[in-house]
């Protein structure tokens, strides 16, 4: 199943919202399409995984890439709505100490403000 | 114990089937009363280990990935074979995720996975029909 993927602007934050399963097959488009909607602005980006249900190292993978990008412009990257299983695999991995992880959208807004 | 079910597919090397595998290897898990966090487990390092072979034996090459599951009331096995180029995913030291982060690598995690979250992983190689993987996760 392809994964869903939609851009949304709210102030002055990007915020990303996928849904699907992110696997070595699915992450080269994850990887396209987070890299096409940050491209040009200078702002915050917020990823909201509520409709994910499953990543795998790949999927990370891009996470890391785009965070190397967004650390050089000086711009921050705030995840959230991550459920059991896909925050399980964050803390397995270490991404949880690497990345901003929140539980809402509402409360990832907030903090790139 | 003996083994109650022993199911056997084959898969073209394409990443399209992982989630096709990802579900066969949960029915599978499920049918026999592994737990949630088992059946999760077992599917995150199977697919781990089947992307690696379509990336790492196969290199672009056309082939299949011949996947043999055997359940029991007790443990799950399962024994993936290609008949891609050698490829020892034991033989790579254990990455150390401090050092994966401080890099910021965006790959190489997949050996990490199969170690951390299955009870035994063996591999051999053998001329003329390739390599072949099986790794076992006993219930809890």
């Amino acid at each position: 199943m392809p994964i869903t993927f939609n851009k949304s602007v709210s102030g002055n934050v990007i915020v990303f919202t996928v849904g699907g399963k992110i696997d070595a097959h699915e992450a080269p488009k994850f990887e396209k399409s987070m890299k096409d909607g940050m491209a040009g602005s200078k702002n915050g980006v917020a990823v909201d995984f509520t409709g994910v249900d499953y990543i795998s190292s790949a999927g990370l993978g891009v996470l890391n890439a785009i965070k190397v990008i967004l650390d050089k412009e000086g711009r921050k990257i705030i995840l959230c709505g991550m459920n059991k299983k896909i925050k399980k695999t964050f803390d397995l991995l270490g991404f949880s100490r690497t990345f901003t992880i929140v539980g809402t959208i509402d409360e990832a807004k907030s903090k790139l403000k | 114990m003996a083994i109650e079910e022993k199911i056997e597919i084959e898969i073209p090397n394409d990443t399209a089937f992982l989630d096709d595998i990802r579900n066969f290897i949960i029915k599978a898990a499920s049918r026999f009363n592994f737990d949630q966090d088992d059946i999760d487990d077992i599917e995150f390092a199977v697919d781990e280990a089947v992307a690696n072979i379509i990336e790492h034996a196969y290199q672009g090459q056309k082939g299949y990935i011949y996947i043999k599951v055997m359940c029991n009331d007790t443990e799950f096995s399962i024994r993936l074979h290609d008949r891609g180029e050698k490829f020892d995913p034991t033989s790579a030291d254990m990455p150390d995720l401090d050092e994966h982060h401080a890099k910021k690598k965006t790959g190489g995690l997949g050996i990490y996975i199969m170690r951390k979250l299955m009870d035994t992983i063996e591999y051999k190689f053998v001329v003329g029909e390739g390599n072949y993987l099986s790794m076992v996760k006993h219930k809890k």
